[in-house]
């Protein structure tokens, strides 16, 4: 099966640098004609920026790349599409105020304007309704894709892939799928799948997952990144899902990396944070659980399994419909931000660049910022010389390679994240929500970031972990808690010599 | 990238001398008696105000918003000194400021509560508070006959060291002392940096946000009580050419209108270079109407070559 | 770098988790607010009418009716135009400066009222328009803040050019433009403002150009990205903004008989006001030409009864505030999400 069709797309030592980051690095991939291709690798190895470089959306720093024989240099996305390549962005690349037939032939009009230059739309109506039949996508083309499931808008998104590359008279496009399942349930799923594999006839498919036993059952090869470089390739009909994992992570489950000898298993009985019979419709569901002091509480689960809402909401960013929040053992009024921070709670978003840093101040002013209103002056003004041990003092514990006055965007990801971490172990807190705290940086600094939570955990804090990232989940914690379809499913133990397997979580999660 | 930002960075920095070199040359060449001891004090008489609204404004631009109401806000505030200045003679500054204070205040609350655009906001109010300065003054302007509010601006209270002089400097150090050295003004710094990271980092953003349209209102109050009391009388839309004159003095004294970048130091050398170029229009004959127009212009070409391009997610 | 600079909005996927929150998925709560909202404009409208015609004897007679449809019938024309920038997000705080540079420019150089002069006042108000559209994209600048200063540009040539005085323009031919009756009893500019209206409500829902001007107004960088020339469209929007002000400039220079430097600063609030009640979020993307027409017809009414009750001109300023934001705030609501960078 993987001898399928002939080679139709090869990439060749193409590298790609942005500011910061080395974000591909000679990578060699080949795409054979209709074959089902997968790109797998950690968060952060380069596979979206490898796809966007295909689509045109990024140009590449150097290396070469070959569309069915010739040189291919896509200048923008719109010249890839027209040339048969579309890709389906994992934040979904839709006007929302626009109908579904207004989508699929935005910026390609001009097939359909008649000589006195009014659009033909019942001609662009009449042929996205063939295809949604033909297709078999139950939405109404003439209605907004806000009004769209989600599920809806993707099947859109490959339609449209299909629809353009006729309009320009290419018979078999390459169909570029960036995460389509993240945010699918598992019947949406399957269904997707099998689109695909219908299609597979008539088109190419590359695509991301991060749930690689997916990709195992319907890639027909998978190519495996690694910080931007290609970590080898894998036969799905030969391989097992652990040698495709050992291969996209370099290595093998180890205790060190987590430093699990260290772990402190003796905890106090006392609460550091209740959450009692949480809900927020249709994110999670009767969620209760406890913190313990000086613990770290793992949380996992599949992306969309609520976990990351609930992280929110007991951080007061947004707001739970119905239950009960305790820090220690007095209940909170109501969560918001600053009420949290009051008691002395701080959270760490996923989203650097969105919510955790400030990228154009100094690093400085961002590791103060949540102190700001407690390093007092004896006038009551903003105390800059304490502001300037604090600094200088966790710079140096941290050991984030930048001086006070750098700006923040000039840091790597790793220590971008130390100083996110550092402004709250400043701030002197006791509870920590982290939300994939090692989202988007290297290995080296992952494992110094582990080593910070490790140490923070020692000193009293108590950490609530949510992340993505099972070996992390399985390696850090004193505790895990996994959710599905915003259920908690399961509660155990992880203590020092009794760490769960990846397997024995995983089928809580699916 | 971070080499453009820098470059740029260092030309903005330094543009304001640069510019107020230049045009303190050319005019200073062209008219010997521009820098006469006379005609320096007409200038300083004429930056007083500006100099005090654009201090407000800083507080406002620097965390990413815009008070469009200040120029009407001027005008209401004086009307409001006019009238009261028989009863209370100069203590009708207090219910001037008051004033202004209570027009950001209602700013304040309605960008943070009704979540509209603070542009938006803040320009209906321009036209309400038009509407009111109207209203109050019967459409024609109100003389101030008091002394004692008439020395608000004339008099001195240091010395010989004028009040039209004093006032702003203290607001100048006042504005200073708050925004680099309080925790306040270092939130306004990051919430025109990224006002959502901001938030997550426990820190009031609504509350700053109000705080800061209140001393936008206020100094905006201030100002036109002296404004008032300087031409001795209140009038209608006495305030009107001081919003783009004030932006203009922020923006091109090196705050950037994306937010999170300057500060009040940078918009005195703002101010001054407005003012230097607006008295030497005056020496060359330009007609106020005429005078509007370079502004604007000076205003578009200030924020285009201040504004972080990179931090707008899309310019609309 | 280059890819940076060639797709400025790529820079800003990562917060993605808040672009996908904005097309949320169906939520059935949010969908009736949004067919209450849509029912709005008219609903005001009908109360209106009933109000005043409880209040005021006058407010029903055919004359005055009349006159709400002229008065209607210009601001009719720049809240159409103002109504293409705002659906692309963007907003034209100068068509009060438009209104009075156009008309004061074209009366100086051709006051005689002739075909010159009609000509003269659409082309200057085109490429004034086409102006703010050029810096805004070129530039890239915000267009509040770019809009706000050529408003004092605009409005200081014009008085410049007048000392604030009025130029009269003694022409039948050009009286009657608007005030001629083709239908007796309707005074023509009722008709061509319907005309040109109904023109541009065409060309904003059956071309290329009014698609992709709802399309940046949804989604700019995803625009972008489909091979959409955005800064292309905001010139065109612009433009098209600014050569409706200059028909709606047209149309009231005839009615008046002249050409005035000091006409155009409540202008703007109306039409502000007419677009926004129409239903057209200042956020962009939502809304359309189509729906101005109502906003209009109740910010008229509104003027005309205020006027008829006696209220004080200088009170129905406060009102006009009032109502643009309390506009503002329930048009947005649906979708307060969007917040763009007009912080």
């Amino acid at each position: 099966m993987s001898n399928k069709g002939e080679i139709f797309f090869e990439i060749e030592n193409v590298s790609k640098q942005f500011p910061g980051v080395q974000a591909l690095e000679n990578v060699d991939i080949k795409i054979k004609k209709n074959e089902i291709l997968g790109l797998a690798g950690e968060n952060g190895a380069g596979k979206s920026t490898m796809m966007k470089i295909i689509a045109g959306v990024y140009y590449r720093d150097n290396g070469y790349m070959r569309f069915n024989g010739e040189d291919y240099n896509p200048k923008n996305y719109r010249e890839a599409t027209s040339m048969g390549i579309s890709m389906v962005f994992q934040e979904q690349n839709l006007v929302p105020n626009l109908f579904g037939y207004e989508n699929i032939f935005l910026s390609h009009e001009e097939h359909f304007i008649g000589k006195n230059r009014v659009l033909n739309k019942k001609k662009m109506i009449e042929r996205t309704h063939h295809h949604f039949d033909q297709f078999g996508l139950d939405a109404n083309p003439t209605k907004p894709v806000a009004s769209y499931s989600f599920h809806q808008r993707q099947l859109l998104e490959i339609l449209r892939a299909f629809i353009i590359s006729e309009l320009y008279g290419i018979d078999s496009p390459l169909i570029l799928l960036d995460e389509p399942t993240a945010a699918l349930s598992e019947k949406e799923r399957e269904l997707l799948f099998s689109k695909i594999a219908e299609y597979s006839s008539r088109a190419t498919f590359c695509l991301i997952s991060h749930r690689l036993s997916e990709m195992m059952t319907h890639c027909d090869r998978i190519v495996v990144l690694k910080d931007g470089r290609n970590a080898g390739e894998v036969d799905p009909r030969e391989a097992s899902v652990k040698d495709l994992h050992s291969m996209m992570v370099g290595r093998e489950f180890s205790g060190d990396t987590y430093q699990v000898s260290v772990q402190k298993d003796e905890l106090s009985e006392k609460n550091a944070l209740a959450v009692e019979n949480l809900n927020h419709a249709g994110r999670y569901e009767d969620v209760s659980f406890s913190l313990k002091r000086g613990e770290i509480l793992g949380i996992g689960g599949l992306v969309g399994c609520g976990k990351k809402e609930l992280g929110k909401d007991v951080y007061g960013i947004e707001e739970f419909d119905s239950g009960r929040v305790y820090v220690g053992d007095s209940p909170v009024d109501k969560v918001t931000i600053p009420s949290m921070v009051k008691r002395k709670i701080g959270y760490i978003p996923a989203e650097r660049k969105g919510f955790g840093i400030i990228e154009y101040l100094p690093v400085g002013w961002n590791l103060t910022l949540p102190s700001i209103f407690i390093l007092k002056s004896r006038i009551g003004t903003l105390s800059k010389e304490k502001e300037k041990r604090m600094i200088e003092k966790y710079i140096d514990e941290f050991s984030i390679k930048a001086k006070a006055g750098d700006m923040c965007f000039s840091l790597s990801g790793g220590n971008q994240q130390k100083v996110v971490l550092a402004k709250w172990i400043a701030r002197k807190l006791d509870i920590l929500i982290l939300d994939n705290p090692t989202r988007g940086i290297d290995v080296g600094a992952k494992e110094e970031i582990y080593s910070l939570m490790r140490a923070i955990v020692r000193e009293g804090v108590s950490i609530i972990m949510i992340t993505d990232d099972l070996l992390e989940l399985i390696g850090l914690s004193n505790r895990i808690i996994i959710m599905k379809e915003g259920k908690i499913t399961n509660q155990r133990e992880a203590g020092k010599d009794n760490k769960p397997t990846e397997k024995e979580l995983v089928q809580y999660m699916v | 990238m971070a080499s453009t930002s820098n470059t740029n960075n260092r030309l903005v920095k330094y543009l304001p001398f640069i510019l107020l070199i230049a045009v303190s040359v050319f005019f200073g060449i062209l008219y010997p008696t521009f820098f006469s001891i006379k005609n320096v004090f007409n200038l300083i008489r004429q930056m007083s105000f500006l100099m005090i609204v654009s201090m407000g404004m800083t507080f406002i631009i620097l965390m990413g918003s815009i008070d469009a109401s200040v120029g009407a806000n001027v005008t209401f505030s004086g009307v409001i000194a006019a009238l009261l200045g028989p009863v209370f003679g100069v203590w009708a500054v207090l219910f001037g400021v008051l004033a202004g204070a209570l027009v950001g205040l209602l700013n304040g609350a309605l960008v943070i509560k009704v979540k509209v655009p603070s542009f938006l906001v803040t320009l209906a109010i321009m036209g309400a508070l038009d509407g009111a300065a109207l209203l109050l003054m019967n459409s024609s302007p109100i003389n101030i006959h008091d002394e004692g509010l008439l020395n608000f601006s004339n008099g001195t209270l240091l010395g010989n060291f004028p009040n039209v002089c004093l006032i702003p400097i203290i607001i100048v150090l006042v504005s200073y002392f708050i925004i680099s050295q309080t925790a306040f003004g270092r939130s306004l710094y990051a919430i025109g940096g990224n006002e959502q990271a901001t938030l997550y980092s426990g820190i009031n953003v609504r509350f700053m946000q109000l705080i800061a349209f209140v001393i936008s209102g206020a100094t905006a109050g201030l100002a036109g009580c002296l404004q008032a009391s300087m031409f001795e009388a209140a009038c209608p839309y006495m305030g009107e050419d001081i919003l783009m004159n004030a932006i203009a003095a922020v923006v091109i004294g090196g705050t950037q209108l994306s937010g999170g970048v300057g500060g009040p130091l940078r918009t005195v050398f703002g101010v001054v270079l407005i003012a230097v170029i607006s008295s030497g229009m005056n020496f060359m004959g330009l007609e106020p109407a005429t005078r509007q127009i370079v502004t604007g212009i000076i205003m578009i070409l200030a924020v285009s070559v201040n504004i972080d391009r990179s931090k707008m997610a899309y310019v609309k | 770098m280059g890819g940076c600079l060639v797709y400025p909005p790529m820079l800003f996927c990562a917060g993605k988790d808040t672009r996908v929150a904005s097309i949320t998925p169906f939520q059935p709560k949010k969908i009736q607010l949004e067919t209450f909202v849509r029912y709005v404009p008219l609903l005001l409208i009908l109360l209106l009418f009933i109000i005043f015609s409880l209040t005021s004897t006058a407010f029903i007679k055919f004359r005055n009716l009349v006159e709400i449809l002229q008065l209607s019938s210009i601001y009719l024309l720049l809240a159409a135009g103002e109504t293409f920038p705002v659906l692309m997000g963007s907003i034209d705080l100068s068509i009060g400066g438009i209104i009075v540079a156009s008309g004061v420019i074209a009366a100086t150089i051709a006051p005689y009222g002739g075909i010159g002069t009609v000509v003269l006042i659409l082309v200057i108000a085109l490429l004034l328009g086409m102006l703010n559209g050029l810096i805004v994209a070129f530039l890239k600048l915000p267009s509040f803040i770019v809009t706000l200063a050529t408003w004092f540009i605009y409005a200081g040539i014009a008085i410049a050019l007048t000392e604030g005085y009025n130029i009269n323009i003694r022409s039948n031919q050009f009286s009657n433009i608007s005030n001629g009756r083709f239908i007796p009893g309707i005074p023509n500019l009722i008709l061509w403002a319907l005309l040109i209206y109904f023109l541009f409500v065409f060309l904003s829902e059956k071309t290329k150009m009014g698609r992709y001007i709802f399309a940046i107004g949804g989604k700019e960088d995803v625009a972008a990205r489909m091979g959409i020339n955005v800064g292309k469209y905001k010139i065109i929007a612009f433009s098209i903004c600014g050569l409706l002000v200059g028909a709606g400039t047209l149309l009231l220079s005839s009615r008046l008989g002249m050409a005035s430097a000091r006409l155009g600063s409540s202008y703007l609030f109306n039409a502000l006001i007419a677009v926004v009640l129409g239903g057209t979020a200042l956020s962009g993307g939502v809304g359309g030409v189509r729906k101005t027409i109502l906003g209009v017809l109740i910010i008229t009414m509104m003027e005309n009864g205020m006027n008829l009750s006696g209220v004080d001109i200088r009170v129905q300023y406060i009102v006009k505030a009032a109502i643009l934001i309390a506009g503002v705030y329930v048009i947005s609501i649906p979708d307060r999400s969007k917040q763009t960078i007009m912080k």
